[in-house]
């Protein structure tokens, strides 16, 4: 195995709990759990993709790797030595709140960072959104909205104008869409305009959140042809975040599923699909893809029910009440993250 | 009363339709905005055949939901300037019926599910109230006289006088002949006497739980009293499939029926959808963008582009070898996890409707692009015995 100097973005326990309401009488909302004791770890050059359905919080953890929503609870290390994030998991677990795992936070956690040194990273950590059509500031130029992360990272100003010229160029559009604004772009090119805006200052990790969803079959491919390209050239690391499993299939190195908060399965592109020892909602969503070949018709595999709602999680395993293996034990324990394979982690008491 | 009222449309071969239940000839629609005339529809040629499922495929913006739109005469006219065509179901021209019969069609044989249940249903009705009141509407007749037979078997003089049954039966009988007399339309405006047609509102609203049943509604006694925004959108699509339904539609359309929902929701509906396809037998037009959706559940597909149906074919015949340079560019880019290469993306994007390329839509885009291309639009011919396309590189085939 290839030694890891460093791990980019590690998120250990990490939890996120929206507040409810508060009422005029009476209690106050439950709140919503978007996600709870994530732990994961992003290696430098590697693209993780992050599959589940909608409402099961995988933006949510998207904006709060990169620390643009503050979790609840947990912590966010970025660029941190692999002996340093045991021992920081360990004094976690330990419950010792000692000066060394203050000094391990101060270092390496982006949660802990002042606001003027996290500014500093920001420009190492870069998202790109759903929906282009939002996304761009519909008053700005194009040239304007390439030039304004440069502004803020004080890149001199005589290097803009060349700069943007060659993110236009690496995305594929023209100098002379240079004095247009967003509104005269198809969804297409307004994505490639936000992921030009993303890579502006050769960020090291870049969140892709749903990049591809808000376009045709045609565009899409021509995006993640982009995206590889980026890849290939630049070796930066993705989160790339879909709900469409062939895509996350077809972009992933290794690929997270997370249902209702809880990533249920970790492990390499290829496991997901063939590995014996898979979580019975992962079987149910590469069961209700619709393959595209007249040829394999096959019913699809039927989950019952909808996802629970997040403010009253089921207990024990969250997937209990649609799970077609599902017994009593599930309802009491949740089962942890158990390494089958060699990287390769289940949730799930019975595989 | 289907079949009587022929009306003023004209007779048509009764042999060339025999097998299908829409036949949709040089659709041509236009729109008229600020910016100029949008060709959004450039002679669209379609038919859906008895019992299939046909599915229509396009990007955005290529047509799919307009043509859907203009035969049920949905589109706001103007902006919409409907300019030639024809759409024949059952011997009649839908384009040019008048509105009180396309009202009879409309929902009641031919019906349509939109993309988004929320936003197609009323928010503050309940779900189980809409229902009944499309089956009230399109069904008068069956449920007035199930409603008179059942109240007629009652006493005919109670203690008070004539009996409320009878009463109420007798205003069945009469709503049946003659909705909008005078009587009703006094009744509807005299508070006390609104509650005259409880009982075919009862009617109404049994028939509605069973076509809930049928959609498989979890608890549909429960669901009935329920308003739109109480229900998840999976649950939303089945009410808005159950309504149209609710009237046994000999052409269902489905645009994009699932695309607002996630996969797992999706095969659920989908699976449903074929499954009452089955019981039921009526055609279907299934409004996608998604190519795995069309090799799952359809038997023929139309491509379309930019306004122009390009290429029709049986669906193993499509996917096994597509014909048209764009379906072979569709369907070459759609994501194969297996491939380790870069996707064969289709250059260029989706043309301006407004100043649409001259001859073939598509030649821009095209690797094959010739200058007969350039110049004229291509005829759609017949190369292969039951596959139409519209492209200068099949020519028909002499042989048939």
């Amino acid at each position: 195995m290839r030694i890891i100097e460093h791990v980019l973005i590690s998120a250990t326990s990490l939890t996120k709990t929206f507040a409810g309401r508060e009422r005029l009488i009476g209690k106050p909302e439950d709140p919503v759990h978007a996600f709870d004791s994530i732990n994961l770890d992003i290696l430098p050059g590697e693209t993780l993709g992050l599959v589940g359905e909608s409402g099961c919080g995988k933006t949510t953890l998207g904006k709060s790797l990169i620390n643009l929503l503050p979790p609840t609870n947990g912590d966010v290390f970025y660029n941190i030595p692999p002996d340093a994030l045991h021992e920081a998991r360990r004094l976690r677990a330990d419950g010792s709140d000692g000066g060394r795992l203050a000094e391990i936070e101060n270092r390496y956690s982006l949660i802990h960072q002042k606001s003027r040194s996290m500014r500093r990273l920001r420009k190492e950590l870069q998202i790109v959104l759903q929906d282009p059509f939002s996304a761009l500031n519909p008053r700005m130029l194009v040239r304007d909205i390439l030039a304004e992360p440069m502004k803020t990272h004080a890149v001199p100003r005589e290097e803009w104008l060349n700069r943007t010229l060659a993110l236009l160029n690496r995305v594929g559009l023209h100098e002379d869409h240079l004095w247009r604004f967003p509104h005269e772009f198809s969804g297409g090119q307004r994505q490639r305009i936000c992921i030009a805006r993303a890579i502006a200052l050769d960020p090291r990790f870049i969140v892709l959140d749903e990049p591809t969803s808000a376009l045709d079959v045609s565009v899409q491919a021509q995006i993640l042809n982009l995206l590889r390209r980026l890849r290939r050239e630049q070796r930066t690391t993705f989160l790339f975040i879909s709900h469409h499993l062939r895509v996350v299939r077809f972009m992933a190195d290794r690929i997270a599923v997370m249902y209702l908060g809880k990533v249920v399965q970790i492990g390499k592109t290829e496991h997901l699909q063939d590995s014996p020892s898979r979580h019975p909602y992962t079987e149910a969503l590469l069961g209700s893809v619709p393959e595209p070949d007249p040829f394999h018709r096959e019913p699809p595999q039927l989950l019952p029910g909808e996802l629970p709602s997040a403010r009253h999680p089921p207990s024990g395993c969250r997937f209990r009440t649609r799970c077609p293996i599902a017994q009593a034990m599930c309802a009491e324990t949740e089962p942890p993250l158990v390494e089958h394979e060699p990287g390769h982690f289940v949730a799930c008491h019975f595989r | 009363m289907r079949s009587e009222d022929a009306g003023p449309a004209q007779s048509v071969n009764q042999d060339s339709i025999a097998a299908r239940v829409l036949d949709l000839k040089d659709l041509r629609v236009h729109f008229e905005t600020y910016k100029g005339t949008v060709r959004a529809l450039d002679g669209v040629t379609l038919d859906i055949r008895t019992g299939e499922i046909l599915g229509l495929v396009g990007e955005t913006g290529c047509g799919k939901t307009v043509t859907a739109l203009s035969l049920l005469r949905l589109l706001n006219t103007p902006p919409a300037r409907i300019l030639s065509g024809q759409a024949l179901f059952d011997g009649k021209d839908l384009l040019s019926l008048p509105p009180r019969e396309m009202n009879a069609v409309r929902g009641n044989r031919i019906a349509i599910v939109f993309q988004e249940a929320m936003s197609s249903l009323n928010p503050v009705m309940t779900v189980g109230d809409q229902v009944a009141e499309s089956i009230l509407l399109h069904q008068r007749e069956s449920v007035c006289d199930a409603v008179e037979a059942r109240l007629v078997e009652g006493p005919a003089l109670s203690l008070w006088g004539v009996s409320r049954r009878r009463i109420f039966g007798w205003a069945a009988k009469r709503y049946r002949v003659q909705p909008r007399s005078l009587l009703f339309r006094v009744l509807e405006r005299v508070p006390i006497l609104r509650r005259w047609d409880t009982p075919l509102r009862e009617e109404a609203l049994r028939r509605t739980k069973e076509v809930f049943e049928k959609v498989r509604l979890p608890e549909p006694e429960a669901a009935l009293k329920k308003f739109p925004h109480e229900m998840s959108g999976g649950m939303q699509q089945r009410v808005a499939i159950g309504m149209a339904l609710s009237c046994n539609p000999d052409l269902l359309i489905l645009d994009e029926p699932t695309t607002a929902l996630d996969v797992t929701i999706e095969a659920q509906i989908l699976q449903l959808i074929k499954g009452l396809q089955a019981d039921f037998g009526m055609s279907v037009l299934l409004i996608t963008h998604d190519l795995g959706i069309v090799a799952q559940t359809c038997d023929r597909v139309a491509v379309m582009y930019a306004g122009n149906v390009v290429e029709v074919a049986n669906v193993f015949d499509l996917f096994r070898r597509p014909l048209h340079p764009y379906t072979v560019a569709l369907l070459q880019a759609i994501v194969a996890p297996e491939n380790l290469d870069d996707l064969q993306a289709i250059e260029g994007s989706v043309p301006d409707l407004i100043r649409p390329p001259t001859g073939c839509r598509f030649h821009p885009r095209c690797p094959h692009a010739m200058d007969v291309c350039r110049a004229v639009k291509p005829p759609t011919t017949e190369p292969f015995p039951g596959r139409t396309v519209a492209c200068y590189l099949f020519p028909e085939d002499e042989n048939h």
